[in-house]
């Protein structure tokens, strides 16, 4: 099928859309996403490399785009079918402003379809991601996103790292670490995603069976071997017996190391008042 | 004793409230006052008259609101028992010296927990801040909650939440956001020998970050929030940040 010829049929099929209106197939348009943010809701038609046909829903109007190929999301360019677009600009009226900033998210591949009957499934999916959630809908967390949430924490709990140096470890971004510990989010974690996850999951419990407290700054710390435990766990591959071998190090010179001020206080005698919280239950 | 203490309990005014068996007349003064051996010292006590409700609901307990308190007395000796009250209606200042010739009934006592709870509501009347009330609507309802939900996962003695707002003393309208920082700050000891109070604390940050940066017109800043020992957490960061606490969330008034 020509472009011109689907772009006519997707105008017919886009007429009954907006005769049906747009509350029937998304209840909400200018809502905010799973991070808060406002967005507008693109769906694009994308034809090998570029992006033939489009439209916008703003304002809870659809609105027909044309030839977006300039603008493309890379991580689409190979797909055909139907894609979703979250745009975290704060825009929400017209075509030419919404589609702008159209791809500050990268698309998921759930978003992605190459069914014929493209529009059914944009508008599931646009039901699905757009019902009023965002902060205020007590979101369902899928298992697998639990769970994900729990490893991390676990991981977390052994490291004790901050989330920049946690992102590094796990080589992924900030924001996308952000996503991963937000359980209301699920996520397709990629092979090499679940690989380090799982590795590092590993390597935490290792760090477990050796000390009780968090790894922490200590990470930073100068091994034997001229390098640290930081730089061996943000490399590509991590040689986890050298890891191993780190962690016996750190957790040496954590014992010998000098009591901090307050811990010297509580040996001392001196702690902390104990405060008699009453509990949610108790109150 | 309560035909001596009645009389006392009127609001300028107001009618003398009606006290049935049920309610309890909770001294709240410090047990020094109380107990202060010169009377011209001490010449009056304050009381708190609570009423019996059915049940705790959700808006008054947990010192959710800085107006009315839903708590339970005694959990052991009084399980089905739960009382309310308000903080400026039901609180009477009364001669100490009615006192001096009666007992409290031994019946009725207080737990620990209880009491703290009580001197937290009443501190938390004076001290808490007076965060923005455009702050405080861009929190709704399912958000707290689901605040409320990551905060109950804490072991509550070992961690403190504290919050840092760069707009604290702002109004700011709707399009302009507020900028937030996040401190789970955990007891040194826990930190350091607990890891299974560490996973239950970065659960709880996650799901509170999370939902606090999903709250529109919120703007947690990722990169200085954290969890934090209690070692590592300054007494400078104290200065900038307060304690998060869901009265926090109501109106300044």
């Amino acid at each position: 099928m020509s472009d011109q010829t689907y772009a006519r049929q997707e105008r017919a099929k886009l007429a009954t859309l907006r005769a049906r209106g747009m509350n029937s197939s998304i209840d909400l348009i200018d809502q905010s996403d799973f991070t808060g943010r406002m967005f507008n809701l693109t769906a694009c038609r994308i034809q090998s490399t570029s992006l033939t046909d489009a439209c916008v829903a703003a304002n809870g109007v659809l609105h027909q785009g044309g030839p977006l190929a300039a603008t493309q999301p890379s991580t689409a360019a190979a797909s055909v079918g139907t894609i979703l677009i979250i745009d975290g600009s704060n825009v929400t009226s017209g075509l030419g402003v919404g589609l702008g900033a159209a791809f500050a998210y990268a698309p998921r591949p759930e978003w992605v379809s190459n069914e014929t009957s493209h529009w059914t499934i944009w508008a599931q999916h646009a039901q699905k991601l757009l019902r009023p959630s965002d902060t205020t809908e007590n979101v369902e967390a899928s298992a697998s996103a639990k769970l994900r949430v729990e490893r991390l924490a676990r991981i977390q709990a052994a490291l004790g790292l901050p989330a920049l140096l946690l992102a590094d470890v796990l080589r992924i971004s900030r924001p996308g670490l952000y996503k991963w510990l937000d359980v209301s989010k699920d996520i397709a974690l990629q092979e090499t995603s679940r690989e380090r996850l799982a590795q590092m999951e590993r390597l935490a419990a290792h760090w477990s069976e050796r000390s009780r407290a968090p790894l922490g700054s200590a990470i930073h710390e100068p091994l034997g071997s001229g390098t640290s435990i930081l730089q061996l766990l943000t490399q590509p591959a991590v040689d986890e017996a050298a890891v191993d071998r780190a962690f016996d190090e750190i957790a040496m010179k954590l014992k010998s190391k000098p009591d901090t001020l307050s811990q010297k206080l509580a040996e001392a005698g001196f702690t902390r008042r104990r405060t008699q919280m009453a509990t949610p239950d108790d109150e | 004793m309560l035909p001596n203490v009645g009389p006392y309990l009127t609001q300028c005014g107001n009618a003398q409230p009606v006290i049935v068996p049920d309610d309890w007349i909770i001294v709240i003064s410090q047990t020094c006052d109380v107990v202060q051996a010169n009377h011209p010292n001490e010449p009056f006590v304050e009381v708190l008259h609570c009423r019996r409700i059915q049940e705790l609901r959700g808006e008054y307990q947990g010192r959710r609101s800085t107006r009315r308190l839903d708590f339970r007395p005694n959990k052991t000796s009084h399980g089905d028992v739960v009382l309310s009250a308000h903080a400026v209606a039901d609180r009477y200042v009364i001669p100490r010296e009615i006192l001096r010739d009666a007992n409290p009934d031994p019946a009725r006592s207080l737990s620990d927990i209880a009491v703290s709870n009580l001197q937290q509501w009443y501190a938390l009347r004076y001290t808490r801040p007076a965060w923005p009330d455009a702050f405080n609507e861009r929190f709704d309802n399912k958000a707290k909650k689901r605040l409320s939900n990551a905060v109950k996962l804490l072991p509550i003695d070992e961690v403190e939440v504290r919050v840092a707002i760069a707009e604290k003393d702002l109004e700011l309208d709707a399009e302009t956001p507020y900028h937030l920082a996040v401190f789970f700050v955990v007891d040194q000891t826990a930190w350091n020998d607990d890891p299974g109070i560490r996973e239950k604390v970065y659960a709880s940050f996650s799901e509170f970050m999370a939902t606090a940066d999903a709250c529109r017109g919120v703007v947690v800043n990722q990169e200085v929030s954290g969890v934090k020992s209690g070692d590592e957490f300054s007494w400078q960061l104290t200065r900038v940040t307060d304690e998060w606490n869901f009265a926090n969330l109501s109106d300044q008034g």
